[in-house]
């Protein structure tokens, strides 16, 4: 073999190996929308809308919210609402001295999905849905109808809100406000009330986001194909070929057919929590724990349950709404924290992921009190404070009695009902545990997990002693939101949030000023809610139990995969730009 | 037998009012309706929950909404001089809880055909229905079809081999498989199957792809074998008792000693003079079991994965979504009438012994 034959070979074997590792490459870094789909699953019922002003479910906002735009984008890195950010249509705000009037800038590189540019026109649209009475929109969005006094658009690029009072929560409001393509939405609803029952609710022929709408296959899935008109993709164009919402009605079909590579990502189940963690500890999966758990609380009603009353009258002053006879005695609210063991409870209803509440702050939260620590376990305490509240065991059967107690006859039971809901497994536990932990010095709780319907019905009815829900704190976190929940205007029989009927002057007067603060300071607002839960801690209308980490596993095969703790949707932020092997 | 069957339908009439009123009481009654859920909210006000009473129908007296739901409203409120805009009502309110007039009704229902809109998914009933209803009878007329058959042929054989281990062992295993319970039994068969074995998919109803729906049956027929398998258990069981029952007493009969006597071979005996006569109490399970496979599939459904009606009647009770439960409990109840009558008229038809009047 000559030289020239030698160079001629190495030439064509060289030629043919880089010809043969052209599509390796090229799988690494899939072209736009060549990648394979994302797939998730749906575990709980089928969407019910793709109307934004309608929808009341998380499954169907799932959905939505990646087809229409934000008015207002986070940014990922702060979790907070940045001019300009990722996802968002506003370049740029402005704030009014009195701090009433917002005026946003719009972005002008968003387009709907037929080309028709996105502008302050489709923000007006919604706004009149909103504030349409004949339109059965959420209860999100009916709040605003209280806040904001008027949306204006002046130009294509510029939306004027103004707001009824100067709030420091007015971004959270504008940014409640969903954008639809006005061009199409008003000729699908003549009348807007037309959408309150229309078969579009489960279209949506022009979108503009990440991705488009292809499909929903009742039962099974809801199909999203990418949208390579949005501005602003990770890579520059959307990777993915498609974002899959399957259903998947059992949890434990779900972690198996995860493990199985049927899925893409999930939230794992608290009783499988530690299975995966070992697994992603191990390398075989990727994984993010998060603290941003549901809270679980416990609700004690306050006021006389055989008599619900609201907590103002029609001028606004306070009402007398009598008192509970058991949990109406702050001594007593007192005494159920100490003698609640939250290693126990965590042990047995957390599986040793809990994290125990000091308060209904979230602990990430800007406006949460550092200083305040939960209630320490100690039993003794407990039991000094019900002595001291009047309630003894005189005929040593275990359960007090009322022995010149304030709060109710002589003889009456140390006794009461704590409600949840029915197969939330945890709650159940959590509800099992606490009826031991404070029959041992000396309650005698009755705990039932019953219907959701009939558990909300019960509570919002205010005719019950204790129940015990979660809270998922919204996103971004609005110390606002729920601190309302407080509030005696909220103490309304069959409406209102403030069931367990809460009233503390200081505590209404600190609220309102945190909201209203000039400048919105979040030191000095911080101050204010900080000392709103501290009133808290120590009155107990509820007892702050405390929560579990969460944790999100991924296929180890996901390129791109990097979570955020701060962003909106902490590891599928990026999912625009995520490279799955194609099936 | 028309003139029999033309009274048993009507016959069925006030059966079938009877269900529908019980059924709505029943449900109407139970504590936790729909609007709770739905408005809860921190800032709804008593307006805004009374609108979406209004906007249900759950606002009106429970008779009205019976009445409602089963004769339709398009005649209790109503546009009599056509400006589109309602003049006259009667049972219900001409104005909503603000003093605003309510638009005419649009309902027409049950009676003739309109099941009313699903308070959670804000659409017609039937359209949510029909749209699960593929999977559903997939899943229901495969394990009917294979159930039948085998319950069919494993009960003769069992009577053919009567006292021998081949009935012994089927015996044991009809009683094993009845007693078991369904959902206990499906996670079984994919812990095996499909976790341990790896011979069949993790539920599902197809592969999921970006297309527009599941391929034709022919292709994915691995994802109907265990389901199908799950359902038609309790079928063989069941059916292959019954049928070695009714064949053992068949058997016993003069005119199969006859037979034997005459020389026939034990196979022609047996399955031409024996089933055929056995199968006839057969008949009557079978209108019956099209409506308990509609039972047996809310569980199925919910753990293969397997989209269909049950499934979302499980999440329809759960939301008090009233039209749903409904529409199914109307379903249920006529298909019950319906099969019943349709066993006794196989049974007329298949024994020339039995004659209606």
């Amino acid at each position: 073999m000559n030289k020239l034959t030698k160079i001629l070979l190495v030439g064509v074997v060289a030629a043919l190996v880089a010809i043969l590792s052209l599509p390796i490459f090229a799988q690494e870094m899939p072209g736009a929308g060549e990648g394979g789909p994302i797939i998730l699953p749906n575990f709980g019922a089928d969407i019910s809308t793709l109307n934004p002003f309608l929808s009341t479910d998380g499954t169907s906002s799932t959905v939505w919210a990646r087809l229409y735009p934000a008015l207002l984008g986070l940014d990922n890195e702060v979790g907070y609402y940045a001019p300009g950010a990722a996802g968002g249509l506003v370049s740029d705000w402005s704030i009014s001295d009195d701090g009433l009037v917002y005026t946003f800038t719009l972005r002008d590189d968003w387009v709907w999905s037929d080309g028709t540019p996105v502008t302050s026109a489709d923000v007006l649209y919604s706004w009149e849905v909103i504030v349409d009475e004949n339109v059965t929109v959420n209860s999100n969005l009916i709040t605003l109808r209280d806040l904001i006094s008027s949306v204006e658009a002046p130009d294509a690029q510029t939306v004027v809100i103004t707001f009824v009072n100067p709030d420091c929560n007015a971004l959270d409001s504008a940014a409640t406000i969903p954008v639809v393509p006005a061009h199409v939405w008003r000729e699908a609803f003549p009348n807007n009330a037309d959408m309150n029952e229309s078969d579009f609710n489960l279209t949506a022929p022009v979108t503009s986001g990440v991705w488009r709408f292809l499909n929903y296959r009742p039962g099974e899935q809801v199909t999203l194909v990418p949208d390579q008109n949005y501005p602003d993709a990770e890579a520059g164009y959307i990777v993915p070929q498609g974002w899959i919402f399957k259903n998947v009605a059992d949890q434990t079909i779900q972690v198996e057919q995860f493990l199985n590579g049927q899925l893409t990502t999930m939230g794992v189940p608290q009783n499988r929590q530690q299975e995966l963690l070992d697994l992603v500890n191990g390398g075989q999966y990727v994984g993010f724990e998060s603290e941003r758990a549901n809270y679980r609380f416990v609700g004690l009603n306050l006021a006389d349950p055989s008599n619900p009353q609201p907590g103002l009258d029609e001028e606004g002053n306070l009402i007398e709404q009598g008192i509970h006879p058991i949990l109406g005695d702050v001594r007593v609210r007192q005494a159920l924290n100490y003698a609640m063991n939250f290693e126990e409870l965590n042990e047995g209803a957390f599986f040793g992921f809990g994290i125990q509440g000091a308060t209904h702050s979230r602990p990430d939260s800007w406006a949460h009190n550092n200083d305040i620590q939960p209630y320490p376990f100690d039993p003794e305490r407990a039991a000094e404070l019900l002595e001291e509240a009047g309630w003894t065991d005189s005929d040593g059967d275990g359960v007090r009695e009322c022995n010149g107690c304030e709060t109710a006859e002589a003889g009456t039971l140390l006794e009461f009902e704590l409600l949840t809901n029915a197969g939330n497994t945890s709650q159940e536990a959590l509800g099992t545990i606490l009826q031991d932990q404070w029959g041992q010095v000396g309650f005698n709780v009755n705990f039932q997990a019953i219907d959701f319907n009939v558990l909300v019905e019960t509570f919002t009815g205010q005719t019950f002693d204790a129940v015990m829900i979660f809270w998922g704190f919204g996103f971004p976190a609005d110390p606002d939101g729920i601190t309302v929940t407080f509030a005696p205007e909220n103490d309304v029989p069959g409406i209102g949030f403030n069931a367990v009927s809460y009233s503390n002057e200081r505590v209404t007067e600190l609220l309102d000023e945190a909201r209203a603060l000039p400048g919105c300071d979040l030191e000095e607002r911080a101050a204010l809610y900080g000392e709103v839960q501290q009133i808290l801690h120590d009155e107990s209308p509820w007892i702050w139990i405390g929560g579990s980490k969460t944790l999100t596993v991924g296929q180890p095969y996901i390129q791109g995969w990097s979570p955020m703790p701060n962003a909106a949707s902490p590891t599928l932020w990026n999912e625009d730009s995520w490279v799955i092997p194609v099936p | 037998m028309f003139k029999y069957v033309v009274r048993r339908l009507i016959q069925a009439i006030p059966i079938f009012f009877g269900i529908t009123l019980l059924s709505y009481f029943l449900m109407a009654i139970t504590p936790g309706g729909p609007v709770a859920a739905l408005t809860f909210g921190s800032r709804m006000s008593m307006e805004d929950i009374e609108r979406f009473r209004v906007e249900l129908g759950v606002n009106d007296p429970l008779s009205v909404q019976y009445i409602r739901w089963l004769l339709g409203d398009d005649w209790m409120r109503w546009d009599s001089d056509g400006d589109g805009i309602s003049d006259r009502a009667v049972l219900i309110s001409l104005t909503g809880p603000n003093g605003e007039v309510l638009p005419p009704g649009n309902r027409y229902g049950i009676i003739r055909g309109d099941f009313g809109r699903s308070f959670s998914k804000r659409r017609p009933v039937l359209d949510v229905l029909i749209e699960r209803l593929p999977g559903t009878i997939e899943l229901g007329v495969a394990s009917l079809i294979i159930g039948g058959t085998f319950g069919i042929i494993v009960g003769v054989l069992a009577a053919v081999n009567h006292r021998k281990w081949f009935d012994h062992i089927t015996r044991v295993l009809a009683v094993v498989f009845d007693a078991v319970p369904g959902f206990f039994f499906a996670l079984i068969l994919l812990l095996v199957f499909a976790k341990t074995l790896g011979w069949f998919p993790l539920g599902d109803r197809c592969q999921t792809l970006i297309t527009d729906s599941c391929p034709p049956i022919y292709e994915r027929l691995e994802y109907m074998v265990l389901p199908v398998f799950s359902l038609a258990i309790g079928i063989v069981s069941g059916w292959s008792r019954y049928m070695r029952a009714s064949m053992l007493d068949v058997v016993s009969q003069d005119y199969i000693r006859t037979a034997h006597a005459k020389g026939l071979n034990a196979r022609q005996v047996w399955f031409r003079h024996g089933m055929r006569n056995a199968l006839i109490p057969i008949a009557t399970f079978l209108g019956p079991a099209i409506t308990g496979l509609l039972g047996g599939a809310v569980i199925t459904e919910t753990i293969f994965n397997y989209p269909g009606v049950g499934r979302t009647v499980i999440e329809a009770v759960g939301a008090r979504d009233y039209p749903i439960v409904m529409a199914v409990t109307v379903y249920a109840g006529v298909a019950t009438i319906l099969g019943y009558l349709l066993s006794d008229i196989l049974y007329g038809l298949i024994d020339p012994r039995i004659r209606y009047n």
